[in-house]
């Protein structure tokens, strides 16, 4: 994953909508709420946001960041109990990313450690072992399922592998002269302004 | 960097090891950029880049000395060993795949049993590879154990080696990172 401000992995992440609740009353911010009738928001509106605009706000004490259905208590026990059963790509694509920032502001340390065993066990060896050894085989039903960040480590792991198969084979490039090292029959003209040296001025 | 332009540039590296030649023909010392080499009479031996001498031995000018490491004895004792010690790689050069691949693309006449040479090679690189592969499962075995990954140890790791899997172990060790919930990432509008 990329990382830094500028990351692309980490703003399409943060696109993840989560649920918030309102602290104070939110003016003509009411239809944020489907359900709502009213112009104005009230005060203890349940309402989902994405993540950028949710810890935003909640910075600023104006809502209270909640965990989605996939972050909760009783799907960790799923997950933990099954790691590779869940579809988790389902819930999110950035399951991972999203959850981290979310643990940091909730400061759920088990939540935290909850995507690292998930990560850490038999998810991790499937994509080791597909991504090292799958040769030309089609793995698109295999990537279908995983999150965002597994297929990039699959991805990492499946180049590496077949660019060994292509120096085995001889199929990989080679690498050759630049193009502007190669000899031509006309001397380069690499004067600046292209007035050309000796050969063209004369009187010189 | 894309690993295919990495194997080649591994390759263009590999050629940079001395070999020795016997050359076949006469020539003053020839200044390099990297030092002199010769000078060459036909017969006495001499040593050079390898990319010259695979160069020369293509244009039938020299014999290829193999480098020692090469014989199949020796070869098939470090496979012996490879597979013995499970935890630690056999000392071999660092570009070793790719000077065995050159040599036997290009000079087999001077293996006396190429074809066992080449199959000893490419058992050694299976048995390592998979020392490899069981590393890279070991790691996410500590942070199952609540111990995190800041780093792995590979000593006499190969140039081919570190080339195919470099990319799924930084991103690996980067998610692991990530997930230790110890990065410092800057909030956005806070």
């Amino acid at each position: 994953m990329d990382r830094g401000y500028f990351s692309v992995d980490a703003i399409l992440a943060a696109e993840d909508r989560v649920p918030v609740v309102f602290n104070t009353m939110a003016a003509s911010l009411g239809f944020l709420d489907p359900a709502c009738k009213d112009e104005d928001l009230p005060a203890r509106s349940r309402v989902e946001l994405p993540l950028w605009l949710a810890l935003a706000l909640q910075a600023k004490n104006m809502v209270r960041v909640e965990l989605p259905r996939h972050y909760s208590a009783r799907f960790r026990e799923d997950l933990l109990a099954g790691p590779d059963a869940v579809d988790i790509r389902e819930r999110s694509a950035f399951f991972y990313e999203t959850g981290t920032a979310l643990a940091r502001v909730k400061r759920d340390d088990h939540l935290q450690r909850t995507m690292r065993m998930v990560f850490a066990g038999p998810r991790f060896r499937h994509i080791l072992d597909a991504s090292l050894n799958s040769g030309g085989d089609d793995m698109t039903d295999f990537l279908q399922d995983l999150p965002h960040a597994e297929r990039a480590l699959f991805h990492a792991g499946s180049q590496g592998s077949k660019a060994q198969e292509a120096y085995k084979k001889g199929t990989h490039a080679q690498l050759g002269i630049a193009e502007v090292l190669k000899g031509g029959s006309a001397p380069v003209d690499r004067t600046v302004g292209g007035q050309g040296g000796k050969e063209s001025n004369p009187s010189l | 960097m894309a690993a295919q332009s990495r194997s080649s540039e591994m390759e263009f590296l590999a050629e940079e090891m001395i070999i020795e030649i016997e050359a076949r023909f006469n020539h003053p010392p020839l200044k390099l950029i990297r030092g002199t080499f010769g000078p060459f009479y036909p017969n006495q031996r001499a040593k050079v880049p390898l990319w010259l001498g695979l160069s020369l031995k293509k244009q039938k000018k020299c014999r290829l000395v193999l480098p020692e490491w090469l014989d199949s004895e020796h070869l098939a004792e470090v496979l012996r060993q490879e597979r013995a010690q499970e935890g630690i790689f056999q000392d071999l050069p660092f570009y070793y795949v790719e000077i065995a691949t050159l040599l036997l693309a290009t000079a087999a006449d001077e293996f006396p049993m190429p074809d066992r040479t080449r199959s000893l090679v490419e058992d050694i690189e299976n048995v390592r590879m998979e020392k490899i592969r069981r590393g890279l499962q070991g790691m996410s075995d500590t942070v199952l154990r609540g111990r995190s990954v800041m780093s792995t140890k590979m000593n006499h790791v190969g140039a081919m080696e570190i080339t195919t899997v470099r990319g799924f172990l930084t991103e690996a060790m980067g998610l692991f990172y990530t997930l230790s919930g110890q990065e410092v990432v800057a909030q956005g509008g806070g």
